[in-house]
């Protein structure tokens, strides 16, 4: 992540009612919406506050933020802020929602495989051979310790949030936006992962559904949102070469391997947005039990194949509106 | 406990504060040690009376508002996975033809360019990429 001193804003647009401004904060692209349009710069405030917040907690990217001290740090047990043991508090609920595979110590494995630094700043391709794998430690989260603010990690446990920060960062920065709204409403977007609050725009915020941030005008489907969040785990994006091999960022913890599951990309709508990328992310690692298991936590998702064929699970929203160009099966069943 | 557990280590604030125990050495025995240790009892226990009860107000306070629980609960049950039926907006909403926004796998932002000040903004350049390889 990038050092967040403010949100580089780089786009305002006035549309239908709505302001909306994009720029770039954590790495990746921030975008703001909000009605009535006069609210934006006290919203935009309470966005870049929460931002900032979040990349000082969980960053593994800046020596200074809190996560990096814990990780740099032979102490076991620590003393630490309100925010970051929420952050924390969210991904052990999301290692136990999951059954360990959502995993927040599954830092020192990315490090191994290259992912240790900002993604903009990472070699791609390296012809550096990967390293011997380290012997995997399955369930090492079980033994984190978190009551208040008092936090005890375990020997060798290497953090990482990146499942469930995001998220949760979209719905904070949402709710402290709110404030400012009046009786009108807000959506956060923190690359991607989409949280709203307060009063929707009549039908729902309208929300493109895309594999890749690059061709979302042309292989968008459609959905509206008028509460809780939505997000997308895909491993099409954030990937990079190391030793010939194809490496992306959501690494199964029961190989130490990037997932190699039959789902390339998923996106889950839910009540919050950490909830929704905490599902998204466990769908791609359950592999062929990712529908069932949506389904039995009453889930919405759209999962997309490894061949693109698109298919949904749950209380997905109605498709009378999608632009969607790949073809699409019966939900729930099988790709 | 070893004396390395016995460390507590503070991560914001003051960076890498070690916090370590302290150990009274004050001698209370004896009939004045003894009423100071009641009147030291009675003073903690009216205090943590008052917490306790500052702290179920806030309690109950938090779980009457629905907004906090919305977005504080990760997954859970169908009931609870799914957000609360949606609401049309109310009147005065306005009403959006075309996408708002995207969701998608995070693309990677190369360039930082411009700060905000006030209700001016300067503008400079970025990138979004895919991140790929």
């Amino acid at each position: 992540m990038t050092s967040v001193e403010a949100i580089a804003w780089n786009e305002m647009s006035l549309l239908e009612g709505v302001s909306r401004a994009k720029g770039t904060a954590l790495g990746t692209t921030v975008a703001v919406v909000v009605w009535p349009a006069s609210r934006l710069d006290a919203v935009l405030s309470a966005v870049e506050s929460e931002v900032a917040a979040l990349d000082l907690q969980a960053s593994r990217f800046r020596p200074d933020s809190e996560i990096s001290r814990v990780n740099a740090s032979t102490s076991n047990v620590f003393l630490v802020s309100d925010g970051f043991s929420q952050v924390l508090h969210h991904a052990l609920a999301a290692a136990r929602l999951t059954g360990g595979l959502v995993d927040p110590t599954i830092g020192g494995r990315l490090i191994r495989l290259g992912y240790d630094r900002d993604f903009a700043q990472m070699e791609r391709d390296s012809q550096e051979p990967q390293q011997p794998h380290d012997p995997v430690q399955p369930e090492l989260w079980r033994e984190i310790g978190l009551e208040g603010n008092l936090l005890r990690r375990p020997l060798g446990a290497v953090l990482d949030v990146g499942a469930t920060a995001k998220g949760l960062g979209a719905d904070r920065a949402a709710r402290a936006a709110q404030r400012y709204t009046g009786k009108g409403g807000v959506l956060v977007s923190l690359g991607g992962d989409i949280a709203v609050a307060g009063v929707s725009p009549r039908g729902g915020w309208p929300i493109a559904v895309s594999e890749d941030p690059s061709t979302a005008t042309t292989d968008s489907e459609v959905v509206r949102l008028s509460h809780g969040g939505i997000a997308t785990s895909s491993t099409v994006c954030r990937t990079w070469r190391r030793g010939g091999q194809r490496l992306h960022h959501i690494i199964d913890p029961r190989t130490g391997m990037s997932a190699a599951g039959p789902w390339r990309t998923v996106t889950v709508i839910a009540g919050s947005c950490v909830s929704a990328n905490t599902a998204s992310t466990a769908a791609i690692l359950a592999g062929f039990e990712a529908e069932q298991w949506l389904a039995t936590q009453g889930f919405a998702a759209r999962l997309v194949g490894r061949d693109g064929v698109a298919q949904v699970v749950g209380e997905w929203p109605s498709t009378s509106d999608s632009e969607s160009d790949l073809r699409r099966s019966t939900p729930g069943t099988a790709a | 406990m070893t004396n390395q557990q016995a460390e507590i280590q503070e991560t914001s604030g003051q960076a890498g504060r070690i916090l370590r125990p302290r150990r009274a050495v004050v001698d209370e025995t004896g009939r004045d040690g003894a009423l100071r240790r009641v009147r030291r009892t009675s003073h903690w226990s009216a205090v943590a009376i008052v917490l306790g009860v500052g702290a179920t107000t806030v309690g109950l306070a938090h779980e009457l508002n629905p907004t906090t629980q919305a977005t504080t609960a990760v997954g859970g049950s169908s009931s609870s996975a799914l957000p609360a039926t949606p609401s049309a907006g109310s009147s005065t909403a306005p009403k959006l033809g075309s996408p708002v926004a995207t969701t998608s796998a995070s693309g990677v932002t190369t360039v930082v360019g411009s700060t905000r000040s006030g209700s001016a903004t300067a503008v400079s350049q970025s990138g979004t990429a895919r991140g790929d390889s």
